[in-house]
């Protein structure tokens, strides 16, 4: 035998080897029965800024469910599948999830399109499917079902409650500049509604839409200033805020006019931003590291520092993951049972406690009633990063569309 | 004589072989293994067809596509949104999806085959079909987006609900119909004068060959046939996003392509089974699944460049020729 075919041998043995090894590997089996809980998301990429975290979240409360002794004994083990921020590859790993691993429940997601898809499958095989971090308002509103539950905010209730802010703000005349993509169109949208709803007479000046992953947005700054808006809001996903934000910066945007923008208090943008993170603008999340300074949030972020190495956590990432966690394993508790429909009955109207306070989990639509944390973004000695001042948090129950709402959009898209 | 008799006598042994196995294939595994992997099997055929339909235009053809996500996904989305926004009847959606396929094929194809060169080329239909793509992610009134399409409503009787087995001898049987179709065609006279041009294009324009012509028909075949798959895929998912058009999904079926061999005929068919299996463990098994794959994929063009399909055909023509001495 030559040396070449030598190789070549020794790589197809290999290769057969590794195959085998992959396929008939047994799936653990010992002891007591886990209760298995299976997440999507997109683990590799640029979207492991808020995955990872959100995992952790995840993790973090399956850990306390565990200490506490589980159910009857019984402790969660979660299974991670890498979605790629593709759809079908989801739907792929949901399959395998349910009908080879047999997991309880689903979770996870960061992108729309692949909750959505996710939720169909889980919909017609009747298991629970918790998303920790899409925003779509379809996921809970017109393609909501029974089997679906949101633990973070719906990107109208983020929308609506910069609306209900900005209504307390003296600013008449608005620019909206947006990424011209779904979650864009859908937090502006809902900013506009919140704000009319609030503050009548108010006054869009002009709009701009640039395209997804925009990376020179000069122009758009120029126009839009030369329509002399009183007050800028920017409609930008996470990633979208950081070239917006880099450039906006060198051009001395909120030196000249106040923006607004949701998603810029989240302490990624001021880790990821750093020094080109705008002083002054008005920004918000769903949760904020230093404030409540409650002993209890207090007691999340030490744990967050010592448990994942993570000082400043997020509000997209770590804590949306942990509220999803929390109120899935409350609900096991309070159900004493994994059974789906005993699941879902103990979810319905489930109030959890954490590190902010009270959040329940509206009985109509499975959507987290969340408050947001809007405010001005300013440095403080105590912190490295940039944080935020005057801080006001949005009442959830001003900031959600009314259970009619949402039934009267089910029904129209039914009947599409 | 004999030597032909022999053949088509081994030709029917085969099928009597691969017959009862495709038949069983899919109790064996829903019934005995996992529904999953008959999910699996079905997904594995659907790639198969479309990675064989694009072999049409880059093996057979010699034209270098970047654009063949764009027909796969106008075929799943003409089919999807037919089905959700009318109340159009299966076959008929079915077959406006891939004439759609087929008339995107036409229209990129004429601009793009008079195109010399393989790196123009790619680049041209890559163009388009990011036109495409942009299309379907922006035009969110009719398209929905990129939140993509869910629930689309397949008939009880392919449903995958409840059982995956109705839909697998479905797609079989289309899949069958088109691999047969497409093998037709490259033993045609047409398939014969397609291989001389990808070969030596020069000669055949000595010879009175009408180049773009040739081209232009295989491209639209190709595309055709990968609507089909298109479709079949949106039915075997029921959700689709503009993702399925994106240009990431034409490299993945050229991997196949080179993967499985595609001077072989069911070359790319095998390349798209090792792809889908390959990734699908791969991932469920660690984070690191980009890496693998690439290292499998260098160890395999490095040490079998015709592809896998490529080393098993040469191995048996050795074999036949030692067996004849």
């Amino acid at each position: 035998m030559s040396f070449q075919k030598k190789i070549k041998s020794l790589v197809l043995f290999a290769g057969l080897i590794l195959a085998l090894a992959v396929t008939i590997t047994p799936g653990n089996a010992s002891g007591e029965k886990p209760i298995k809980l299976g997440l999507i998301d997109a683990y590799t990429g640029a979207a492991t800024a808020f995955t990872k975290p959100a995992l952790n979240g995840w993790k973090m409360a399956v850990d306390e469910f565990n200490a506490k002794g589980g159910l009857n004994g019984r402790k969660i083990e979660i299974l991670t599948r890498d979605s790629k921020f593709k759809a079908d590859e989801s739907t792929g790993h949901a399959r395998e999830l349910i009908l080879k691993e047999g997991v309880d429940f689903l979770g996870g997601t960061t992108s729309s399109s692949v909750a959505l898809a996710v939720s169909e499958f889980a919909r017609k095989k009747k298991k629970i499917f918790m998303v920790s971090i899409s925003r779509s308002h379809r996921i809970t509103g017109e393609k909501g079902h029974k089997y679906i539950f949101r633990g973070c905010p719906s990107a109208d209730i983020e929308g609506l409650a910069g609306g209900y802010y900005a209504s307390t703000m003296p600013f008449k005349k608005w620019y909206i500049i947006g990424e011209d993509y779904e979650y864009g169109h859908s937090i502006a949208d809902n900013f506009w509604k919140g704000l009319t709803k609030y503050k009548p007479g108010v006054k869009k000046v002009g709009e701009a839409w640039p395209k997804l992953r925009e990376t020179d947005y000069t122009s758009y700054l120029t126009a839009m200033m030369a329509k002399k808006p009183e007050a800028i809001y920017a409609a930008f996903g996470a990633s979208g805020l950081i070239p917006f934000f880099k450039q906006a910066g060198l051009f001395g945007l909120v030196d000249k006019v106040p923006v607004f923008a949701f998603g810029l208090g989240d302490s990624v943008l001021s880790k990821v931003l750093k020094e080109s993170m705008p002083l002054g603008a008005y920004a918000a999340t769903n949760y904020l590291y230093f404030y409540p300074e409650t002993p209890a949030n207090k007691a999340f972020v030490q744990k967050c520092k010592e448990k994942y190495n993570d000082p400043y956590p997020s509000g997209i990432g770590i804590f949306g993951g942990y509220s999803c966690g929390k109120f899935l394993t409350e609900a096991i508790l309070k159900a004493q049972s994994t059974k789906t429909e005993k699941v879902i009955k103990a979810l319905e109207g489930l109030t959890i406690n954490t590190p902010i306070g009270p959040i329940t989990m509206r009985a109509c639509d499975h959507q987290a009633q969340t408050p947001a944390f809007w405010g001005k973004t300013t440095k403080v000695p105590e912190y490295p990063l940039a944080t935020m001042k005057d801080i006001f948090m949005t009442p959830p129950e001003k900031v959600v569309p009314s259970c009619a709402e949402i039934n009267a959009a089910r029904k129209a898209a039914k009947a599409r | 004589m004999q030597e032909v008799k022999k053949s088509s006598a081994s030709a029917w042994l085969v099928w009597l072989i691969l017959i009862p196995i495709f038949l069983a294939i899919p109790f064996v595994l829903e019934k005995g293994i996992s529904q999953y992997y008959l999910y699996l099997a079905i997904k594995v055929m659907v790639w198969a067809l479309f990675a064989m339909s694009f072999n049409l235009a880059l093996g057979y053809g010699g034209m270098m596509s970047f654009g063949h996500a764009a027909f796969f996904g106008i075929g799943a989305y003409t089919c999807s949104l037919l089905l959700i926004k009318t109340s159009c009847p299966l076959v008929l959606a079915f077959a406006a999806a891939t004439f759609a396929a087929a008339a995107a094929g036409l229209i990129i194809g004429y601009l793009s085959v008079r195109i010399k060169g393989i790196f123009f080329f790619a680049t041209i239909t890559l163009s388009f079909a990011q036109l495409a793509y942009i299309l379907v992610f922006k035009w969110r009134s009719f398209t929905f987006g990129d939140d993509g399409i869910q629930g689309i409503p397949v008939p009880e009787m392919i449903s995958t609900d409840e059982t995956y087995i109705k839909y697998y001898f479905f797609a079989l049987v289309i899949t069958v119909i088109c691999i047969y179709l497409l093998w037709k065609t490259v033993r045609s006279p047409f398939g014969l004068m397609l291989r001389s041009l990808r070969e030596n294009p020069e000669r055949a324009v000595f010879f009175g060959m009408k180049v773009e012509n040739y081209r232009l028909i295989a491209f639209v075949i190709s595309a055709f046939f990968s609507g089909v798959a298109g479709v079949l895929y949106a039915f075997l998912e029921t959700a689709i996003a503009p993702d399925i058009l994106f240009w990431s999904m034409s490299g993945e079926v050229i991997l196949m392509s080179v993967l499985g061999g595609m001077h072989v005929f069911l070359g790319p068919a095998i390349g798209a089974a090792i792809m889908v299996l390959l990734n699908t463990f791969i991932t469920s098994y660690t984070e690191y699944w980009p890496l693998c794959l690439g290292i499998t994929l260098i160890l395999i063009v490095l040490f079998f460049p015709g592809g896998v399909a490529g080393l098993i055909h040469e191995r048996y023509t050795i074999w036949r020729k030692k067996k004849a001495t």
